[in-house]
């Protein structure tokens, strides 16, 4: 298990940042949607051990984070929003350092600094101080810096602000194969839904403080039970025949529409269907974009 | 991207103990290899050379009179109390150019968020730049002063060896230590409390420079009475040095009072650090 909270709260003063909030996060990569204020940085600098848990109880990789922040913080790796550079230095130097902060030999993070900012695609600059760094490649050495001491589990912050379409392509591509093929997990707080269907399995939605839902992506639509149809043959009839036998029906008389089936009902529908002499052109079951899914689930909360 | 390999680590890391080593390593060579820190080093240590000929001028009989005739004999260690006081002096300079640069100046880049987001607390990130703070500023006190120390013990005279005595290297490194101790702990606590590098050199050298135009002028005056004295951050300094080099109070206008008033700066700079470390923590 990735996360694991329970009934956590937190306030800033007298404002709630987070409510209550219980959530089993399994392991893999994890998005984390929410309007202004939802308590999503909250959440990640609670995870972080950067702010203490006044209330309830917030395990990470089976580990308390209240009593193990120092040992959890060596297995996770940081990409925070903000600028996070240390001046004057080069971009393999300052790699290299964070690795041994997380408590890497020298040799060791200077080996690893080397390899994951070609990894990265910094490799050519690596020599480079990065002060002079744009907005894309500093994106990128935040990645190597978080990359470096091979945590466990990867928190991005806005990973592809301020990078160009072609470089944030670049950077989805890399973080689902992390993902994907090198076992990290991944927690992706941003605004961007593009972003996080691209890269995440599932989607914890927060709003004002309190989880609004935990939207699985590659299941999502699978169980709902409305269905796009397209239908020839003698339709009317037929509309009043399935009317007639419970089933929700929104189809005009070109036999194009929605229907709403329950798990099972599709066969009984075409059964009736070949009874009725009438032919199933399509019958495809309509999803929810996760546009959707989040506007949904966040105008619940107000 | 490129198709580099990306390869795991056979066992995760282990937080290190003592991740603040790490931070002194790279901030020390930082700081070490700025034009103005090696320029200032240098001009500090030129009392160092003129102090090295002088002593040995007089171990070989060839000076005698002038403000450095009684260098031997009257201090113990056969240091000249100018040489003392420039050194001072060179570390309070140094410490206004290192100490905001250390947090202050860092924070804008987020290099503070770097640290404390890694296996690193608040105390240990400012240990580790109090630390490179305070070994640099040994190099204005602790290396010139042994450097004289021991060399003034290879160049004098047989009879004048006994105002030399071993002793005198560990007053020379308890003073080294408190000296720069004292003052890379108050310019690392305004440092982690302020924000802008330009205010805190301004504050400290207000705080050292500052306070010592005012005690001349209360002195002048004769407003403060003998208290007057207290009010300077160098002279309480200097009656400090004395007691711990020399074994005796420099000045008796304010006698202990420079402990109590040393004592009082360094609970206002833990009181700054807490506030630093509050500040640093909430990123």
């Amino acid at each position: 298990m990735l996360l694991e909270a329970h009934s956590l709260s937190f306030s800033y003063g007298n404002t709630p940042a987070l409510s209550d909030l219980t959530v089993s996060l399994p392991n893999g990569a994890t998005g984390l949607l929410g309007p202004n204020g939802a308590g999503k940085t909250t959440f990640v600098r609670i995870i972080m051990g950067l702010l203490r848990i006044p209330k309830g109880k917030l395990r990470v990789h089976g580990r308390e984070v209240a009593t193990e922040s120092k040992a959890l913080k060596a297995v996770i790796g940081l990409v925070p929003e903000g600028e996070i550079l240390v001046p004057d230095i080069t971009a393999v130097q300052y790699t290299a350092y964070a690795g041994r902060i997380s408590g890497l030999s020298s040799t060791e993070a200077m080996d690893r600094a080397h390899m994951v900012l070609h990894y990265v695609g910094l490799g050519g600059d690596r020599y480079r101080k990065i002060d002079g760094y744009s907005k894309g490649m500093r994106q990128r050495l935040k990645l190597a810096q978080a990359l470096v001491h091979d945590p466990k589990l990867l928190i991005l912050d806005e990973p592809t602000d301020g990078m160009d379409p072609k470089a944030r392509d670049e950077m989805l591509d890399l973080l689902k194969e992390l993902g994907n093929d090198h076992g990290k997990d991944l927690l992706l707080c941003t605004h961007l839904l593009d972003d996080v269907r691209r890269v995440c399995r599932r989607v914890l939605v927060l709003s004002q403080g309190r989880k609004m839902g935990l939207v699985d992506i590659e299941m999502q639509g699978k169980d709902t039970d409305l269905y796009a149809v397209t239908m020839r043959g003698p339709i009317p009839p037929f509309i009043d025949f399935l009317e007639s036998h419970g089933f929700k029906v929104d189809v005009d008389t070109d036999g194009e529409g929605q229907i709403a089936l329950s798990r099972g009902a599709a066969d009984q529908f075409i059964q009736h269907a070949v009874s009725q002499s009438v032919q199933i052109r399509r019958l495809v079951p309509l999803r929810e974009s996760l546009e959707e899914v989040f506007t949904r689930l966040v105008s619940k909360d107000t | 991207m490129p198709a580099f390999p990306y390869e795991s680590l056979p066992t995760p890391p282990q937080p290190s103990p003592r991740p603040w080593l790490a931070l002194f390593g790279m901030y020390f060579r930082k700081q070490i290899r700025r034009k103005s820190v090696i320029i200032l080093l240098l001009i500090a240590n030129i009392p160092t050379v003129v102090g090295a000929v002088f002593l040995y001028l007089i171990g070989q009989g060839k000076l005698h009179g002038g403000p450095f005739s009684e260098v031997i004999p009257t201090i113990e260690l056969g240091l000249a109390r100018p040489f003392v006081d420039s050194f001072v002096l060179s570390a309070a300079i140094l410490a206004a150019v290192v100490g905001p640069a250390a947090l202050a100046g860092e924070r804008r880049a987020g290099a503070t968020h770097f640290h404390i987001i890694r296996p690193m607390s608040a105390w240990e990130f400012l240990f580790g730049h109090w630390l490179v703070v305070a070994v640099i500023l040994l190099f204005t006190t602790l290396v010139p002063l042994t450097m004289l120390f021991l060399f003034a013990r290879l160049v004098i005279s047989p009879e004048l060896l006994a105002a030399l005595p071993w002793i005198g290297l560990l007053r020379i490194m308890a003073f080294s230590f408190l000296v720069s101790g004292f003052m890379s702990l108050i310019v690392i606590s305004l440092s982690a409390a302020g924000n802008s590098r330009r205010g805190v050199t301004m504050l400290w050298l207000l705080l050292y420079f500052g306070t010592d135009i005012i005690g001349s002028i209360a002195r002048g005056t004769g407003l403060g009475g003998k208290f007057a004295r207290c009010i300077s951050v160098p002279e309480n300094l200097d009656q400090i040095s004395s007691l711990v080099l020399e074994n005796q109070l420099r000045h008796s206008d304010c006698g202990y009072g420079a402990v109590v008033v040393l004592g009082f700066l360094l609970l206002l700079s833990v009181l700054g650090l807490i506030r630093g470390a509050r500040h640093i923590a909430d990123v």
